[in-house]
């Protein structure tokens, strides 16, 4: 529990850091009139110059805590003065709010203690010790940021990866992973501070309860994922982009290109975000437009994104690796290309049509999308039926329309959905208003639908948290945990306790964030030896990476085949099971983990 | 014109039909919903 009060404690002054620093940045750069999103776009600027320090002191070999902390610790300084300084002025809250918008405060307040707890936990998420953990691990232990050559995913803008390597810098993983959930936080103070604008505390408490009190944002905010990055991003840039059309203050449109460079920067998915937003700005401007417009816009959403792009350049030939313009090997595009389209029911036109339907009631295909609030689907729609903004929620509803278009077109799975929640969650706050002005039945339905979904989603996060309660808490150890929840991690156990320094190990395993031992895989996608790959690029591979064991699954017919290309004998034979559900404790059949000494190495 | 002289407010009648699609919407939703809770119930 200390160390939970300490992560949250870190966590609290990592929120000031940025603010402080963002509060430097913008000292004389762009501000807007609404001191609110004045506030929230100092504490975004503040982790996105967070994010390109760490990328630049990466790849200058910098990646010291020596260096990092006089910066945070002066950042944080910054940060508390300007909140003293914000909050002098305001005047106090009122307390005398409707007793159910008090029902959905707590209901907050009950998933940011369920979030805390579940991040809480050491890392168990596939993803995270796949990548967005163990890259951001190697890069820390190795004082700089270099290649990833065997993991295809580590050439997505990798922003959100470099506020965890902060955290990292800062104390361990577990508080790296608190920067998702930071991201998660700031976002759903973006969401209500626009709602609140535009309809009141009643809209902001819907708008927050839609967007953060789900299942699905627990699973989302405290994996290590990125995408509540994005959303923080395009809910800033949109924000900032109102703030343009509306009262056209030049700051709201330089502000709102920046964040949308910062969501191009966290993902590629970003990058279709920031371009799906760009494409309602040009349509809501459409007259107004001019060149120097769209400058002001484009200059620093470039300028911000630009960096990971140029890497990827740099390092492959492609600005966009490996996704398009090639790059990978034919069998590890052939790959990739069908991983992502095995999520979701199909990509014709008739599964297009019976999108809501199926995320409604069968959303498993869609990756965890069983887990999505129905609230977004049920209640967007109905903003439609406001009179005052409709022509807003018509352009708002074009720019979600077409993410959602590029989403299904590409990858069908439900975490990237998450960049247009922002919005939706306040279309749908704005749907349930303009229901509940009707009264009657239409008013109780609302209700009873509201409150059964929010109670429904609760109970599911409750049982997804309780899986951690045990060792956060510390009645269970930390190796019990890992062994029921991170897949294959007797074999992990077996590995580091034999295999040191001077060995290399290449495996077909995932568990990457837990080998102690300097490491390389096949590629995720077999990126680096294709699976059909014969006897010579065997070879090839294993001089090439100094590899001196390997560690494959029985399983992995292909691989098997190649160890038999090599002078390899088998040293051991590891059983391992693979986590299927961590919630739900169901495990993979046992499988026998193989591990062959091939040489000494070079 | 002639909607007046009808006694006919037409401006009104896409306004209801809107509710009335959204009402559909939501019990059908809801009726969706409910089945993937099943699913998740079950398990």
């Amino acid at each position: 529990l200390a160390e939970l009060l300490g992560h949250v404690a870190l966590g609290a002054t990592t929120l000031l850091a940025w603010l402080g620093l963002g509060s430097v940045v913008l000292l004389r750069g762009p501000r807007v009139g609404d001191a609110r999103l004045d506030f929230l776009n100092r504490v975004g600027v503040g982790a996105l110059t967070f994010v390109l320090l760490t990328f630049a002191a990466g790849w200058a070999r910098l990646l010291y805590p020596a260096a990092y902390l006089p910066l945070f610790a002066v950042s944080a300084l910054i940060g508390a003065v300007e909140l003293a300084r914000s909050a002098r002025g305001r005047p106090r809250p009122r307390i005398d709010w409707p007793r159910w918008q008090l029902a959905l405060l707590a209901l907050l307040a009950l998933y940011v203690l369920i979030d805390l707890i579940s991040v809480s936990a050491p890392i168990s998420s596939p993803d995270a010790v796949l990548y967005h953990i163990a890259d951001p691990n190697l890069f820390e232990k190795a004082h700089r940021i270099f290649e990833v050559p065997w993991n295809s995913s580590s050439y997505e803008p990798f922003s959100v990866e470099m506020l965890v390597l902060d955290g990292m810098l800062l104390w361990n993983p577990v508080q790296g992973a608190f920067a998702p959930l930071l991201l998660a936080l700031v976002a759903l103070a973006a969401v209500m501070g626009f709602t609140q604008r535009i309809a009141g505390w009643s809209g902001a408490v819907l708008a927050g309860a839609i967007f953060f009190a789900q299942p699905f944002m627990v699973w989302e905010a405290t994996s290590t994922f990125i995408e509540s990055g994005i959303a923080l991003a395009m809910a800033l840039s949109a924000w900032n982009l109102f703030r343009f059309v509306r009262y056209s203050e030049r700051s709201g449109l330089v502000l709102a290109g920046a964040f949308a460079g910062g969501a191009a920067g966290m993902k590629y998915v970003g990058l279709i975000a920031a371009l799906a937003l760009a494409a309602v700005a040009v349509a809501v401007l459409a007259k107004r437009l001019n060149l120097r417009l769209a400058l002001g816009f484009a200059v620093p959403a470039i300028a911000v994104a630009l960096p990971w792009y140029v890497k990827n350049a740099v390092l492959t030939g492609n600005p966009f690796y490996p996704h398009v313009f090639g790059g990978l090997n034919a069998s590890a595009a052939r790959e990739l290309r069908d991983s992502m389209r095995s999520f979701g029911h199909g990509h014709g036109p008739l599964d297009f049509l019976l999108l809501p339907v199926r995320l409604l009631a069968d959303a498993k295909a869609f990756d965890g999308g069983q887990y999505l609030s129905p609230l977004f689907l049920i209640f967007a729609p109905a903003a439609l039926l406001s009179r005052r903004a409709r022509t807003a929620v018509l352009f708002t509803w074009a720019g979600v329309l077409l993410f959602i278009i590029a989403w299904f077109l590409t990858t069908q799975q439900a975490r990237f959905l998450v960049p247009v929640m922002p919005a939706l969650a306040v279309l749908a706050a704005l749907g349930v208003l303009e229901l509940i002005r009707q009264g009657g039945l239409t008013r109780g339905l609302v209700i009873a639908v509201t409150a059964g979904a929010l109670a429904a989603g609760l109970g599911a996060s409750t049982v997804y948290a309780s899986q951690f309660v045990p060792v956060v808490v510390g009645s269970e150890s930390t190796q019990q945990f890992l062994r029921e929840k991170v897949s294959n991690y007797d074999g992990v156990e077996w590995l580091d306790e034999r295999l040191g320094p001077r060995d290399k190990l290449a495996t077909d395993l995932w568990t990457l964030f837990y080998l102690d031992m300097p490491h390389i895989t096949f590629g995720t996608m077999g990126d680096l030896l294709p699976v059909d790959a014969g006897p010579a690029a065997t070879r090839a591979f294993v001089a090439r990476y100094g590899v001196t064991k390997i560690a494959i699954l029985d399983g992995d017919a292909a691989r098997r085949r190649q160890v038999g290309y090599l002078r390899a004998h088998l040293i051991a034979r590891v059983s391992v099971r693979s986590v299927r559900s961590r919630t739900r404790g169901h495990f993979g059949p046992r499988h026998d983990l193989l591990v062959y000494d091939v040489g000494r190495r070079g | 014109v002639n909607s007046i002289k009808r006694g006919v407010d037409e401006t009104r009648r896409p306004r209801r039909t809107g509710y009335v699609l959204a009402l559909a919407w939501i019990v059908i939703g809801s009726v969706l919903y409910a089945v993937e809770l099943l699913r998740l119930a079950v398990g």
